[in-house]
Order: structure tokens, then sequence, then C-alpha cells
């Protein structure tokens, strides 16, 4: 099966030099307007990173215009409307386009290095999210140039957000563009998880990973647990917006805390999916500044797998003043404040650590120090407010404001300016010959201080929140002008470290190699990197973060590790067994393509339609888009089969697309449990307008036709059988295409039947959430079967292709393993819906 | 310190079989457990209220659906104790069965810290 060219793999004898001309013509990205057409993880991490720092600057512009209003009582600098939309989008800014895509840009950029290998899994779908995040952010933008941003505060509340009060397409803006951008976050938490699961250097197990790698191991499963409900809540309330379903209308049977409950599902794992990253930045440079190995590695890693878990069963404490049970409020305060355990581990190994080595007091050392700061008050300050009587006297007044910005602002800036100037270098390739970053932290650490410390006393003394204006009272307006004070002088410690940056990017001391003495895989290479990060793959016998990169990186440069050759011009990385890392699969990465920026500006075509309310071209739009990822995995993979091939060090392992489960596989995985969490969301939600909210049970009585109910269900099994059968028959080597003609017809059915079903539905959707919920249920439905028909079109179109084969099965089984899922939950849907009239007639038992 | 250095085939202390896959799931229903229970003891109190149950049978519901998650996570305790003992899969395995008996004990002892002393709150308020 293999040819000559693919045995190029054994190490040649020749230079460092020639490899990497080799490996750069390979995997290079055209200059000029062909840079649009990138894919690699370096540019793309990058690109990241510079778009979330221009966000925070439009967001700090934005915060520090809240300053200057509320720096004097009375301020008729901006009026009520204006600045609703100012500190409404520099909290959506900060949140949902720096912190979340900066943690993104770190990811996409360090990840892949540290462990070891060239490229995340997906690179085509990096672009995309890029894409769509720029997009997604973009509109978010220029609705505040128009006047026309969102004005209901950044956690969107109904009914404020509802069209009964918010009339204007202020809040079509926000869940529009926010679920838009949060694309991006969904795509890269599913690449993060797979690609740090199963592309690590050989040997790598995962006992040897660097905490790094544990730390976006965990942050991505939060994020693909973390943003469904949020996605969820913004579609149901978009629709009740743009088609009148009674959702969070608590007169036709919805509940406005329905909402808060899926929002804060969201937001308080969001806080520690910010945070997370930052300590994966401080676990990595700590144990390097202080020139020990980290302390406590297993201890930090339970800690930050039971953090993931804890932050999403806490989220009742945003909720402590909207009339919840006594005993509810008592166990979600005493989880909030045991959080701070976890949290501890992690900052006592930090100090261990700090404590064991010596400590160089250099410039990221001095942000660090900045870090632990203003982190230990801003979590002194949560486990206050986890205390529900002290929250009933805190809640919405600017204590919550100074407490959130120490943690979510002083615990993101500070770690971050940190690890840019720990990076830096890196990225490259100098490093800082100016000292200004000196005298800017003390700007910004004062500075930080005085603005946000001042909050806690204005708080106190009984300031709200989100008021544009206040009366001359002696005591707010001191120390609201002092605040204001502050803030300017953070601003231009800010400023400072940008031209600080720059002067350093531009003017910078030249360097080869690692400045700090690091001891983990990143520094293993060429600096500033080669597009191919490393030229062989290491080969890992211990921990990898206590490596010896001057020894290392020239003998990976060599070519001496793995893939020290090139063959058939392919972009080729290593994939690995999840847990022991013994190589299992060559994966071939794609080249660069405009095609993630052609789905992108269809997806964003698709999302300005909808706001402006032209649905038939949304769903024109939106079949564009499906279209180009079917195009896309069109001519993915290879088109013939290679067998095993050599990838050095006298091991041989099959393509990726040879294999049984290969990324894309472990990629749907993911997937369907981000889906399965939407899923289990909207039951929470019917379950919790059942059991909550007034003005049930609706005056109709439920019906939907049993008979139909049934056939639906049939048809999706029947579709979940076809397919299998499908699959069988073409690793038999037979022609599947009958069974998946069937598979397809069976969906085709179900989304027949499930289309008159929601006609059907008594009480109307737009009279009773109780009719609001089943359509949405049987939407679900519709939709998963129509994404069905896609994979079993693909799968048709490369078979007939040549790119899928009794050997390369992985479209099939992809196919198979959606319209599974689809069957399961479908059935769960369609017997949910069945089950609404014993519902509603349970509720008669209400004494 | 001479990790990774490219040149030498295999690590002596390399187990012959990797530590299973499949068994990385086990870092999950330790606080998945602590989750359900914490969602269970919100619901079910939830629900007792709304059709008026007693306080008594609430108090009895909220308690058995305790015990039953903690009972569920000391079960999985002993198997991954068990589990511990009787398996060999070199330094992989050794750092697994640390890393999930950890997440498993500190999730038995948040479902204490965090839901039982709720069971002596008077219940509807
Ligand atoms: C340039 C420095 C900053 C200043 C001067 C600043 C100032 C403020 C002020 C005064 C408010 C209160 C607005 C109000 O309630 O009326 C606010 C809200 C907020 N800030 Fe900041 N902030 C800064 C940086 C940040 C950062 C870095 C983040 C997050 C990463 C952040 C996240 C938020 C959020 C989420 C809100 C809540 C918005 C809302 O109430 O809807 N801020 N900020
Ligand atoms: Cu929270």
């Amino acid at each position: 099966m293999t040819d000559a060219i693919d045995q190029g793999a054994t190490p040649p004898a020749g230079s460092a030099l020639r490899l990497h001309r080799e490996l750069s013509e390979i995997w290079r990205t055209g200059p000029g307007l062909q840079r649009l057409a990138a894919v690699n993880h370096s540019i793309l991490g990058i690109r990241f990173m510079v778009t979330a720092l221009a966000f925070f600057a439009i967001g700090g512009v934005l915060g520090m215009l809240t300053r200057v209003q509320l720096a004097t009582p009375m301020s008729a600098f901006m009026d009520v409307g204006t600045y609703n939309q100012v500190f409404t989008m520099h909290g959506s800014i900060m949140l949902f386009l720096f912190a979340i895509p900066m943690l993104e840009g770190i990811a996409v950029y360090l990840t892949p290095k540290i462990l070891g290998t060239r490229d995340f899994a997906f690179p085509r779908l990096t672009a995309y999210g890029y894409w769509c995040y720029l997009f997604g952010g973009t509109i978010l933008t220029v609705s505040l140039l128009a006047g026309v941003a969102p004005d209901g505060g950044w956690f969107m509340y109904t009914p404020l957000s509802s069209n009964v009060y918010t009339p204007g397409i202020n809040a079509d803006v926000w869940l529009l563009g926010v679920t838009f951008v949060e694309i991006s976050a969904l795509t890269l938490a599913v690449e993060i998880a797979v690609s740090t699961l199963t592309m690590r250097a050989p040997g790598m197990s995962l006992d040897r990973m660097p905490v790094f790698g544990w730390y976006m191991l965990v942050t991505a499963f939060m994020m693909i647990l973390a943003f469904p409900p949020l996605i969820l809540g913004s579609i149901l309330l978009e629709s009740e917006r743009a088609f009148g379903f009674a959702f969070f209308d608590p007169t036709r049977g919805g509940d406005p805390l329905l909402w808060q409950h899926l929002f804060w599902l969201f937001g308080h794992p969001d806080v520690y999916i910010i945070f997370l990253p930052m300590a994966g930045l401080l676990s990595t440079m700590i144990p390097v500044l202080a020139g020990v190995p980290l302390a406590g590695y297993r201890a930090i890693i339970v800690a930050i797998i039971g953090l993931a878990f804890m932050s999403f069963g806490i989220w009742v404490h945003h909720m402590f003043t909207v009339g919840i049970p006594h005993l509810a409020l008592a166990f979600f305060s005493a989880g909030s404040a045991i959080v701070a355990v976890p949290t501890a581990v992690q900052l006592f190994a930090w100090l261990a650590t700090l404590a064991q080595g010596r400590p160089r007091w250099n410039v990221p050392m001095l942000y660090v120090f900045g870090f632990f700061s203003t982190f230990v008050i801003g979590g002194l300050t949560g486990v206050m407010l986890a205390i529900v009587p002290f929250d009933w006297q805190a809640h919405d007044t600017y204590f919550v404001v100074a407490h959130f910005h120490y943690v979510i602002a002083g615990a993101v800036a500070f770690p971050l300016i940190a690890g840019l100037y720990y990076w830096l270098p890196l990225l490259t390739g100098r490093v800082a010959v100016y000292r200004l970053s000196v005298p800017a932290f003390w700007l910004i650490y004062i500075g930080f201080n005085l603005t946000f410390f001042l909050m806690h006393l204005v708080g106190l003394l009984g300031m709200p929140r989100r008021i544009n204006t206040y009366p001359d009272f002696e005591s707010w307006t001191f120390l609201n002008m002092l605040s204001s004070v502050g803030g300017f002088i953070m601003t231009i410690g800010f400023a400072l470290v940008v031209v600080d940056l720059i002067a350093q990017i531009r003017y910078g001391r030249r360097i080869r190699r690692d400045p700090w003495h690091a001891a983990t895989l990143e520094w293993a290479m060429p600096i500033p990197p080669a597009p191919y990060a490393f030229a062989s793959l290491p080969h890992i016998e211990a921990r990898a973060d206590r490596i010896n990169v001057g020894t290392l990186a020239p003998q990976l440069a060599r070519g001496e590790g793995y893939l020290g050759a090139t063959r058939n011009g392919w972009q080729e990385t290593l994939g690995v067994h999840m847990t022991s890392g013994a190589p299992e699969q060559l994966i071939v990465l794609p080249r660069p393509t405009y095609l993630p920026l052609w789905t992108a500006i269809a997806t964003a075509a698709a999302v300005l339609t909808m706001l402006a309310k032209l649905y038939p071209l949304t769903l024109a739009m939106a079949a564009v888009t499906a279209g180009l990822f079917v195009f896309a995995a069109l001519n993915a993979g290879l088109d013939r089969d290679h067998g095993l091939l050599p990838v050095g060090r006298g091991v041989s392992v099959p393509v990726h697309t040879e294999c049984a489960h290969p990324p894309a596989w472990w990629a749907l995985v993911f997937t369907l449990i981000a889906d399965g969490t939407l899923f289990t969301s909207l039951v929470f939600g019917l379950l919790f307008l059942w059991v909550a909210a007034p003005n049930w049970p609706p005056v109709a009585v439920p019906d939907t036709g049993l008979a139909l109910s049934l056939v639906c269900i049939l048809a999706l099994a029947a579709a979940a059988f076809f397919a299998r059968r499908a699959l069988v028959r073409l690793v038999g080597r037979q022609a599947p295409r009958l069974f998946i003609a069937l598979a397809a017809l069976a969906l085709l059915v179900a989304i027949g039947v499930a289309v008159v079903l929601i006609g059907g539905i008594v009480p109307r959707p737009s009279d009773h959430a109780l009719g609001a919920t089943a359509a949405a249920l049987l939407t679900f439905l519709a939709l998963h079967a129509g994404i069905g028909l896609l994979f079993l079109l693909v799968a048709t179109l490369r078979l007939a292709s040549g790119r899928a084969g009794p050997t390369r099965t992985i479209d099939l089984r992809l196919a198979r393993l959606w319209i599974d899922y689809t069957a399961i939950t479908g059935a769960l849907a369609v017997g949910l819906v069945l089950a609404l009239p014993a519902l509603v007639a349970l509720l008669g038992m209400r004494p | 310190m001479s990790a990774a250095l490219p040149g030498r085939t295999h690590a002596p202390e390399d187990p012959a079989r990797p530590f299973p896959m499949r068994d990385l799931w086990w870092l999950v229903p330790g606080f998945a457990l602590w989750f359900t229970a914490l969602s269970t003891v919100y619901a079910l109190h939830h629900i007792g209220c709304t059709f008026g149950w007693s306080a008594r049978t609430i108090h009895l519901g909220l308690a058995a659906a305790l015990a039953i998650h903690l009972a569920a996570i000391g079960i999985l305790c002993r198997i991954e104790l068990r589990r511990g003992a009787s398996r060999d899969f070199g330094h992989t395995g050794r750092f697994m069965h640390w890393v999930i008996l950890g997440t498993l004990l500190a999730a038995l002892g948040k479902v204490v810290l965090t839901l039982a002393p709720a069971l002596f709150l008077s219940v509807c308020l």
C-alpha cells in the first residue's frame, strides 16, 4: 500500500537548516491578502490576542467614561440612555470580547507548543472561530457608534430586556451578537479538549503533562458545559422578542427567573473559565521565576477539577435576593464559601513554590505580586458576599462592582501582563531594553486599588450600581471623585505598558534562546517560532515541565525526534493515546484556505439579516453556511490508503484517516456533550416553569397527537438502525448506499412529522409558555434530524469521490453517532411533550 | 533533569498496558454526584413545597436523597481503592488513581459540608 514517497520519514543526515527550509515551505502562509487564509495556530493565536487587546482598549475607554460620569454628582456628561449603553457595553465587551477571546488566544498560541506538537487538531475551525469573534465583536461595537447598543446591563435580565420594555433592537444586538461570538468559544473549547487529550509529544502521559495542559483541559470542558445554557437562554429570549413565544413573560406562564437561572448557570462558571487559564499561566511562570519545580502538582490538579465542578453548583448566589427558600439559600451559601478551598490550594502551592525557591524580582514577578494581593482581596470579599445576610445588604451596590473587579479585572490583568512580559521574548525574539514596565506597574497597581477599593466603601455607604448620577452626598461625592482619579492613574499605567510593549517588539534586544531558563517545551524551538513550531517532536520520558531546553532544542532542530523529515508535502503531526501518550496516528493537517473566512461571512450575514428581521434571508444565509460546512468536509482527509507509515525512532503508525478514533471522532463526542447540556437545560426550563411559574396550568388543555408522536419516534429509531446497517456494510466492503438513503428518508419523515406536530401544539406557543417549550423541544428534534441529513450527505459525497471507503469510515461513523444522539434526545423530547397533559393534571393536586 | 532527550527508545518503567482511556471518565462521577445531589435536594424541596407535602415528608425525602448520593460516592471510593491495589498501569496509573481518589474524597466531603447542615433548617420559608 505504501510507496517510496511515503517512506521519506527516515531522519536524513542533512542539516537543521535544510529541514527548516523544507518544513517552512510546507507550513507557510502566503504574504499579503493570503494571510486571510491563515490557519496556523501561531498566527491565529496572536490574532486572537491582539484583537482581544483592542477590545480591552475599547472596553477600557467605556469604563473610563463611566468614571467621568460618576466623578461628580448630578453630572451632565452623559444622559441616562447613553450611560446605560456605555456601562452595558463596557461589561459585555470586557467579558465576551476581551477576557474569553484572550484566553482562547493564549490557548491557541501556547498549548500546542507547551504540549510538544505542531498545531491544534482543527486549524480551519480555529480560523472560523476567529472570524466569528471578529465579526460578532464588530457588530456589537458598531451598534455602539450607531447609538443602538445593548443597554440592559451585561446580564440582560428580563423583563427589562423583553420587547415590552426594550422595544428597539438594542437587546437583539446583544442576544445575536454575543451568541455569534460564542460560536468561537464553543468551537475552540472542543478543539482545546480534543487537542490536549490526543495531540501531545509522544511519551507525554497525563502524569507528565505540564500543569498548563491540565488547566486548559479543565477550562475547555467548563466551556463545553457552561456556554450551552447561555446560548439556549439567548435563543429563547430572542424567539420571545422576535416571534412572541412566551418563555419569560409571567402573564403567559413564563418566568423571568428562568432567564436568571440559565444566565447564571453560565455566568458563574464563566468567572472560573476566565480565571483558570490565568492560573495556568501563573503555575507555569512561578516555578521558573522561583527556580524550583511547582509544589503540589497532583493537589493542584484535584483542586482545579473540583473547582470546575463546584463552580457549576453555586450560580444561585447571584440570585440571593429574588426570593429563594431559606433552605436552598443555606446550601448555595455554603457551597459558595467552600469554593475558596480549591482556590486556596492553588494559592498555597504557588506560595510554597516561591518559598522553596529564590524568586527573581523581575518584571513578570512584579505583576505576579500584583495578582496575589488583588486576588486575595477579591476572594475574601467573595466569601463575604456568599454570606446571605451580608449579600442582602450589599447586593447591587458598588461593593459588588468592587468585588468583581478585584476578581475578574485584577486577577486577569495582572497575570496577563506578567504572562505578556514572560512570553513576549518567545513571540518576538526580543527582550526589553527599557524598564518602563516598572513605573507602569506601580501606576496600574496604585490606580487599580484606588479606583476599586473605594468602591467597596461607597457601596457600603449605600450607593447602588448602574446609576448614571447621584445627589451630592458628602461621603459619596468625595469617594467617587477619588475613584475616578484612580481610574485615570490606572489608565496611564496601561498606556505605558502598551508603549513599553511596542518598544520591546520594535527595539528590544534580539535573543536566540530562552531568557528565563525555563523548563517547558515551548522554549525548545527557534525563537520566534517557525510556523511548524517543532522541526521534530520530542520524546518525553519524565515530567514535561522539567526539561533541559538547552540540550533538547538543537537535537529537535536537527530532526532527531519524531517526524524529523518531510513527506508528500504534508503538514504532519502525531496523535497519541490519551493517557499514555504513545504515538497512535499520523495527523495530516489542512493547508491555508479562505473557506473559514467565507463561512464566517455567511454566518455574519445570517446574523445581520436576523437583526434586520429579514427572516427568509436568514434562512437562506443559514443554508449557505451549512453548505460551506459540507463543502469543507468534502475535501478533508486523504483520498487513498497509506497503511503504516514510519514516523521516526523506529515507530510506524497509520494516517489519522485510517484510524477508528481520529480527532474528529472525539470532537463530535465533545460537541454532543455540549449539545446534551443545551438539551438538559431546555428540559430543566420546562420543569422549572411547570413548578415555579405563575399562571399555570394554561387555560387550554394541552393535547398532542399520540399516533403522530409515535411515528416520529419510530422514524428516528429507524434512521439510527439504517445508519448502523450502512456502516456495517461499508466495513464489510458492500455498497452502503441503499441504507444511507433509507436513513435519510426516515429522518425526513421525522422532520415532517415534527413540523406537523409543532403546527398543532395547544396552547399556541405565543399564548402560553407550555406551548412555547413544547415547540422548542420539537424544533430541537427537527433541527438535529436536519443536521443528520447533512452528515449523510457528506458521507455519500465522500464515498462517491473516494475520500471515504471501507478503511476510511469516519464519515459514516460520525453520521451514525449523530443520528443515535438525535434518536435518543428526540425520543425524550417527544416523550416529554406527550407527558405534558399529565404534568398539567398533576398541578391540580397543589393545595 | 534528563527528560525528553531524543535518542533513547523507551523508558524502562513504562507499563506494558497503558491506563485505559475509558477510565478517564472516572474523573467525573465524584463531583458530578455532588452536583446531582445539590440539584435533587433543590428540586425536591421545591416540588415538595409546591405540592404541600408535610415538613416531615420533605425532610425525609431530602435526607434520603443525600444518603443515596453519599452511598454512591462511597461505593465509588471503595471500587477505586480496590482497583488501585489490584491493577498496575505504571506511573500513569498511580497518578490517575491518586487524582481520582482525590476527587472522590473531596466530593464526599463537599456533599457533607454543603448539603447536610441544610437538612436541619425549616422548610418552605
Ligand atoms: C479600565 C478599567 C475599568 C474601569 C475604570 C471600570 C469601571 C467600571 C464601572 C464604574 C462599572 C460600573 C458601572 C455601573 O454599574 O454603573 C463597571 C462595571 C463592570 N465592569 Fe468594569 N471597569 C474596568 C475594567 C474592567 C475589566 C477588566 C473587566 C472584566 C474583565 C470589567 C468588567 C465589568 C463588568 C462585568 C461590569 C458590570 C457591567 C454591568 O453592570 O452590566 N471591568 N466597570
Ligand atoms: Cu458567581
